[in-house]
Parts: C-alpha cells; structure tokens; sequence
C-alpha cells in the first residue's frame, strides 16, 4: 500500500512538473539593417532580425512615413505574421506606398515598429535605392 | 501485485495522454502550395490591368487568391484589387485576374510595380493563409 501511494505521489509529481516550459525572462529584440525601395517607390522594403531567447509567434507591424522634398506624404504599413525559433529570423516587411498618398522617394523617413514580446522602434532612416 | 501492475498501466497511459493532449495543436496542413505572377498587362488606358498568375495547390482544394498591384505614376499612387476562387488541378494552371484601379488613386502607366497575392488554400482539414510579396513589370 505504502509503494502505491509513493508511486501515485510521483506520477502527480511527473505530471505536474514535466510539460510546462519555464517562460524564459529574456526578451525578444528587434534589429533593423535597412530599408530600400521598390518598384519606383511604390513600396520600401524593410530588412529586419528578431532575436528571441524563447520561441514566440505573433505580429509585426512596420509603419514608414516620409515627407518628400516636394512637400508632399508617402506613408504605409503593413502587418506580417512571424514565427521565431531557435534563438532569431531574419524577415523582410513589404511597405505599400498609401493610395492617398505619394510614391516614397531616396531620403529620410520616419519608422515605427511594434513586434510582438519587443520592444517598440521609433526612429529615422535613409530610405536607399 | 497484480493490482500494483494495472496501477503503473493506467498511470503510464494517464501519462502518454496528458503529454498529447498538451502538444501543441498544428495548423492545418492543406499541403504545398505557390502563385507567382507571371503576366501583367496595361488595359482599358491604364484604368485596368490584366494579371496572369501561376499558381499550383494539391487536387481536391480549392484556392482563393486576393491580388492587389501597387504602382507609382509620377508623384501619385495606382492601386488595384481583384480576388478569384478556383478548384485546384494540382498541377500549375494560370489564373487571371483584371484588376481594376482605385479611382481615389491614379491610373496604371507601364512599368515596375509591386503585386502582394494573398492566397488561402482550403481542404477537408482546413484553410492555410499564406501573403506573397513580388516586384512586377506593368507592360
């Protein structure tokens, strides 16, 4: 009777301490590498990593904003999916140029990204050819 | 003894379930799929553009294709957007869409411009959303 009972106390033991992951105290940073323009304009596209010290899935949300030398707006965003394993990804986000708006031109511009389980990136870039 | 040996049978199979049940559940897997734009043609005097695309998916699903072609015409923007259902052959097989412009923005003149193809892939076990950005050449 006695060996049952130590046995039911360690299978509740096993179960109640095996599948649960410790969530990981690290965060998830994001670095960018650049931004270059495509089709004219008519988007930007930018290069990115996400280092995770623990697995994560979610969004991220890049917005660009540029006033060109002409005075006039260029803005877009856009939200891909990712999924980072292994410790990072490297990932490209498409930003569509805005119907209302202008084509994006070389120059500076304004970008924010917001990632899942990171730390929000506000900041200025040179957008390239 | 005996009884202890049942014991350690329901408390492994106890075990084997919990660890299963708690796997992580998969995304439906409705198998490889890919579109690409192979053609797209200035119509109607820019109001419209004509896109072809090559898209492959297993036979028996069908696929839904949501393409939006983005271009600069000097300092406006030219936007479209067309989708389109079809059954899967399961080979390549062409799909045309006619996208027509938005006529808050401007027309399409020939030339580079961005095409972003939004295909969702369906099967008896579910539906796979999966988003393609591509540089393209109006012609």
């Amino acid at each position: 009777m006695r060996k049952m009972i130590a046995t039911a106390l360690a299978a509740v033991l096993l179960i109640a301490l095996s599948p649960a992951p410790a969530r990981a105290a690290a965060t998830t940073e994001i670095e960018l590498f650049g931004t270059t323009l495509a089709a004219r304009g008519a988007a930007v596209d930018v290069n990115f990593g996400i280092t995770c010290p623990a697995d994560v899935e979610g969004t991220a949300t890049v917005s660009v904003t540029q006033t060109r030398d002409d005075g006039l707006t260029a803005s877009g965003v856009v939200v891909d999916e990712f999924s980072c394993r292994n410790g990072g990804i490297l990932n490209i986000a498409r930003v569509t140029a805005s119907v209302l708006g202008a084509p994006f031109e070389r120059g500076r511009a304004r970008l924010t990204m917001l990632v899942t389980g990171a730390a929000p990136i506000n900041q200025n870039v040179r957008l390239q050819n | 003894m005996r009884r202890f040996t049942a014991f350690l049978a329901v408390l492994t199979a106890l075990i084997i379930g919990s660890v299963l049940l708690l796997a992580p559940g998969a995304q439906a897997d409705t198998g490889p799929s890919t579109t690409r734009v192979v053609t797209a043609d200035r119509a109607a005097q820019g109001e419209r553009v004509v896109v072809t695309l090559s898209a492959t998916c297993p036979a028996g699903a069908t696929i839904k294709v949501v393409v939006t072609v983005t271009a600069a015409n000097d300092n406006r923007i030219a936007q479209g957007a067309r989708q389109k259902k079809v059954d899967c052959a399961g080979t390549a097989q062409p799909i045309e869409l006619r996208v027509e412009h938005n006529p808050i923005g401007a027309i399409f003149i020939v030339g580079a411009a961005t095409a972003t193809t939004v295909r969702t892939v369906c099967d008896d076990s579910g539906c796979d959303t999966i988003s393609f950005d591509e540089t393209i050449r109006i012609s």
